[in-house]
């Protein structure tokens, strides 16, 4: 095999301390996948426990637990840090045409203080026991008992950084990095839309930062800013930490439709539709989304005049957002697609986030949310949103760009493993829109026996969707040792990662690419002998 | 600082050697900042008005700001790329303030005392009773959820701020 | 590094990645343009808890900041727009090249760093002494669990909240204060603002009380502030000096950072990126300190 970033040196520190984007990328992808799997765990257990009306697995305290460390784990260290950590930074430079990110060691830096976050955050959910949910609302976080959440927000905090670090990195990368040619509107759209995911993590993961230190300082010293007790303003912590939570929502989501992009076009060979208009629209995606923040506080106390404004502002994310499904359901008409892995993903979503952004417009609804809000039927809209688009979207981006991280091609026929992933979600969370309009409470241990027929779909849904994830994995992995090499250009792709060989090689271009319209696939023909597509012969001048 | 409103140096795109600022241009930056400071001591002093103190106060600190933003930190001679990243997390900065003061001074005065009744709940304690103890004559009840919160605990009083 | 990153472009300074030293420099300020942001908006978070605050009580914030010393304030705003002054003297001198000069500028800036924490300390330490502090704190005068308004002084306090009673006990309500409040301070021997009551009774663990606090000692009735609610200014007052103190910690570790470089010859006027961040840094340190000033020192008129 050619010499390439896998091969190019080895041992453990050649990894540990390694400032390669591509290999930094990689061990991204195996922590942010770990995440993925204990939080997953947890959720099965969850699921489990629910099969039953009664207490059958798991006493109250720690189905708690395991929810509020389900959702810590899938938000924090999972899905924000999963696209732009993993993928972005494989894959970012080399769309680009550079040689690796802007400041290569502050991207290391970035990857060892998630670590360090997550070993933090982990072990303090484990030893205090952090019991509240994700959001860690005041006054309850601040109750004795719960010294666990002292260890939490810290987690969160360094988190922070880490995530700040990989958006400043990407957003100094795009603006300063681009080779000659690359120009801004030359650029796949999957930088797009990084370029504004990196753009809310720098503006709006600093207001999380503080909100964090200003909880630890509420509990260990009680200064009185949001412990009502003391005259604080429990519903100003919420203002806090929504200011930062609703626009790291789109941190989650605009990443998966930056990808999405990339897959519509390249299985559709056909010129994307409207590049402009989805290329913009993920920045007014990312602006919105700092307008929107109090939907969230709609049944928290929250004034009349702010929760309507809040909520009319709600509804101006809609438009960019149907802007880009719409443009993906343009590119693909009379295209000649390909239904391979990747696009079978990419179909999903387009079909499952559109569930949950309708079902958000439920919700954004000042009066269906008064009904609405703390039931299943949010539970089931943002697992649409975060699972049902975030998570789908990066297993197609994962098998999109499987063959260039690794070299290898994993079997198609196994890509039945997203038939079951598709049924298995559909079932454990559109169920749940059932029961939380029928008003099923979220967070509860127990429920009425009524719920029971409802829970047990549910129920049943997610292990059939927690099968699918296995089989992705088994398939993965067996390709790692058995699968065929991987040509240069599997898919008919036109960005320039399919212009270096799979696995790149270390400094990614040993002559600057050439670089032209990025969803141009005229002079792409597929070649029978390498299973892969080259340039037409004489198609360069 | 009329005196230095061009200050010597040159600074050409793409020379590897940065702009360099005289030190009298800098010193003279110090000065006009000292007399500013000087000068909101002073503003401070003369009554004028709570909301126009406040006004003049920000209104001097934002021309200090300006000042070591654009000479000490070369604003002025850097790309422009960099006040545009500034001026954006100060818009985030206004639109974050904005939000919270709207809704922050509507709902305080109905959240907090309800709260400081609930707690005293937790603890064991009867609010309405001691409400009934400590002004005699202003009958408990369970609708005094907001009164005994608001008289007895400082979340309460500092609710009702505009008394 | 310990990856072999080859240097083709023959300065040891210039990464692989970058064509040029300009291009890395620019680069280099436009990275730390965007982490200033980030500070920005950390201290966004402070900011908002002010106004808030303040538009809810504007009499708690005026008559609270009587309580600071406004000299002081005052003088660590001079002290840090010289600091800033000799910082920006520093970063002119390695780009001129001139190697101990920085080292003189870079030093200057450092004492002023260590000046600026000198009176802060003063102040902290005055605050500490007369408890004009946040509410959670045991040593607290201005409010939360530990403060009673003197206006309001015969507050009833059920009889089994009194855990621990105060020697020599009385049916009078009182010496109920005194014990309670004895109960809920740490037997740290912070002087205890006794007369002063409980607001809610505090979870902390009943301690029992120090000895020599009898039924009628009552040393900081007269010093207690009469207006309430006063831990709200004083939360948010060491919250936000807090922070940017910390900062100006985080600030003087890295003016050491480049002050070390500096002296081992690390810089040309080529190469001076880092001296050029370090003091971008500084400056917005002086940039927050330059509203915190006024937001917290002059509220008052002087009448």
């Amino acid at each position: 095999m050619k010499d390439n970033y896998l091969t190019h040196s080895r041992g453990f520190l050649s990894w540990a301390l390694t400032l390669d984007h591509k290999r930094i990328g990689l061990m991204y992808l195996v922590a942010v996948l770990s995440s993925f799997l204990v939080a997953g765990v947890m959720a099965l257990m969850i699921r489990a426990e629910h099969l039953a009306p009664g207490a059958e697995l798991v006493d109250a305290d720690t189905y708690n637990r395991l929810m509020t460390l389900h959702g810590a784990i899938m938000v924090f260290l999972f899905i924000i840090p999963s696209i732009p950590g993993a993928l972005g930074n494989f894959v970012l430079p080399i769309m680009l045409g550079a040689k690796d990110v802007a400041f290569p060691r502050l991207n290391l830096a970035s990857f060892y203080l998630w670590i360090i976050g997550a070993l933090i955050a982990v072990g303090s959910i484990a030893a205090g026991g952090v019991d509240g949910g994700w959001t860690f609302y005041t006054p309850y976080s601040l109750q004795d008992g719960r010294v666990g959440v002292i260890g939490m927000t810290m987690g969160v905090f360094i988190l922070g950084f880490s995530s700040i670090f990989t958006g400043l990195n990407f957003v100094v990368t795009i603006h300063r990095l681009r080779p000659p040619g690359m120009t801004w509107f030359r650029m796949p759209l999957f930088l797009w839309g990084i370029y504004a995911t990196a753009l809310l993590q720098i503006l709006a993961t600093p207001v999380i930062g503080i909100t964090m230190l200003l909880l630890i300082a509420e509990r260990v010293l009680g200064i009185g800013i949001f412990d009502p007790a003391l005259g604080g303003d429990p519903v100003l912590f919420q203002h806090f930490f929504w200011f930062y939570s609703h626009p790291a929502v789109y941190i989650m989501i605009l990443p998966g439709l930056a990808i999405i992009s990339e897959l519509i076009a390249t299985f559709s060979h056909k010129h994307i539709f409207g590049y402009s208009f989805i290329a913009f629209s993920s920045v007014a995606i990312a602006v919105f989304s700092f307008l929107v923040w109090g939907h969230h506080m709609f049944t928290s106390g929250m004034s009349p005049l702010a929760a309507m404004i809040f909520s009319a502002l709600t509804y101006s994310v809609s438009i960019p957002t149907a802007v880009k499904i719409f443009n993906w359901l343009a590119t693909m008409y009379k295209g000649s697609i390909s239904f391979q892995t990747p696009m079978l993903y990419a179909l999903a979503f387009i079909f499952l986030f559109t569930i949950g952004g309708l079902t958000g417009i439920f919700l954004g609804s000042l009066s269906t949310d008064v009904h609405l809000h703390d039931t299943y039927f949010v539970v089931a809209h943002f697992h649409y949103v975060m699972m049902g688009g975030t998570v789908i979207a990066m297993l197609g981006g994962l098998h999109y760009w499987w063959p260039k991280m690794t070299g290898r091609m994993y079997s198609e026929f196994w890509g039945i493993g997203c038939l079951l992933v598709f049924v298995g979600f559909n079932l454990t969370f559109f169920s749940q829109f059932l029961l939380g309009s029928l008003g099923m409470p979220r967070r509860y241990h127990t429920y009425a026996a009524e719920y029971q027929p409802i829970h047990m779909t549910s129920s049943i849904g997610s292990f059939i969707l927690a099968a699918g994830l296995f089989v992705t994995l088994f398939y993965l992995v067996h390709s790692l040792f058995k699968g065929k090499l991987a040509p240069a250009n599997p898919w008919g792709g036109a960005t320039l990662e399919w212009h270096c060989s799979s696995p790149p090689p270390h400094d990614n271009f040993s002559v600057a690419p050439t670089v032209g319209d990025p969803y141009d696939y005229s002079d792409l023909s597929y070649d029978p002998q390498t299973g892969g597509w080259i340039s037409k012969p004489g198609a360069h001048a | 600082m009329g005196d230095h409103a061009l200050p010597p140096g040159d600074w050409h795109e793409g020379d590897h050697v940065p702009h360099v600022v005289s030190w009298q241009f800098l010193l003279g930056i110090l000065i006009s900042l000292l007399a500013l400071t000087v000068l909101t001591v002073a503003a401070a002093r003369v009554d004028l008005g709570s909301g126009l103190n406040i006004g003049i106060a920000l209104a001097i600190a934002t021309v200090k700001a300006t000042l070591v933003a654009a000479f000490f930190m070369h604003l002025y001679w850097d790309k422009p790329i960099n006040t545009v990243v500034l001026l954006f997390s100060l818009s985030l900065l206004a639109l974050f303030l904005g939000f919270s003061l709207l809704d922050g001074m509507q709902y305080q005065e109905s959240v907090i005392p309800d709260y400081a009744y609930n707690k005293m709940k937790e603890q064991g304690w009867d609010p309405a009773e001691m409400v009934h103890e400590a002004h005699a004559g202003h009958g408990g009840g369970e609708s005094h959820g907001g009164e005994s919160g608001g008289g007895e605990s400082h979340g309460g009083e500092s609710g009702g701020g505009g008394h | 590094m310990s990856d072999d990153h080859g240097h083709g472009h023959g300065d040891p300074n210039l990464a692989h990645h970058w064509d040029t030293m300009d291009q890395q420099v620019h680069a280099g300020k436009f990275g730390m343009w965007l982490f200033l942001s980030t500070e920005v908006l950390l201290f966004a978070g402070l900011f908002c808890a002010y106004c808030v605050y303040r538009g809810l009580h504007p009499e708690v914030f005026a008559e609270a900041s009587k309580v600071l010393d406004w000299k002081l304030g005052a003088l660590n705003t001079v002290i840090l727009l010289i600091s800033s002054f000799t910082m920006a003297m520093g970063v002119r001198a390695a780009q001129l090249g001139n190697r101990s000069q920085t080292s003189l500028m870079l030093v200057l800036t450092l004492c002023g760093a260590a000046g600026f924490m000198i009176v802060k300390g003063v102040e902290y330490t005055a605050k500490f002494e007369h408890g004009t502090i946040w509410a959670g704190h045991p040593g607290s005068v201005t409010g939360g669990y530990n403060y009673v308004p003197q206006t309001d002084r015969e507050f009833a306090f059920p009889e089994d909240a009194a855990a621990a009673p105060a020697e020599g006990q009385e049916a009078h309500s009182d010496s109920k204060v005194a014990a309670l409040l004895t109960a809920s301070a740490e037997p740290s021997g912070i002087a205890v603002p006794a007369g002063a009551g409980v607001g809610l009774v505090p979870n902390r663990a009943a301690a029992p009380p120090p000895e020599g606090l009898a039924h009628g000692d009552h040393p900081r009735v007269t010093t207690a502030p009469k207006i309430q609610n006063m831990h709200i200014f004083f939360g948010i007052y060491f919250v936000m000096t807090g922070t940017h103190g910390l900062h100006v910690i985080i600030g003087g570790i890295a003016i050491v950072w480049v002050l070390i470089r500096n002296m081992r010859g690390d810089f040309t006027p080529k190469y001076n990126l880092p001296v050029d961040l370090v003091g971008l840094y500084w400056h917005l340190v002086d940039l927050i300190w330059i509203f915190l000033f006024p937001l917290l020192y002059l509220i008052h008129a002087e009448h």
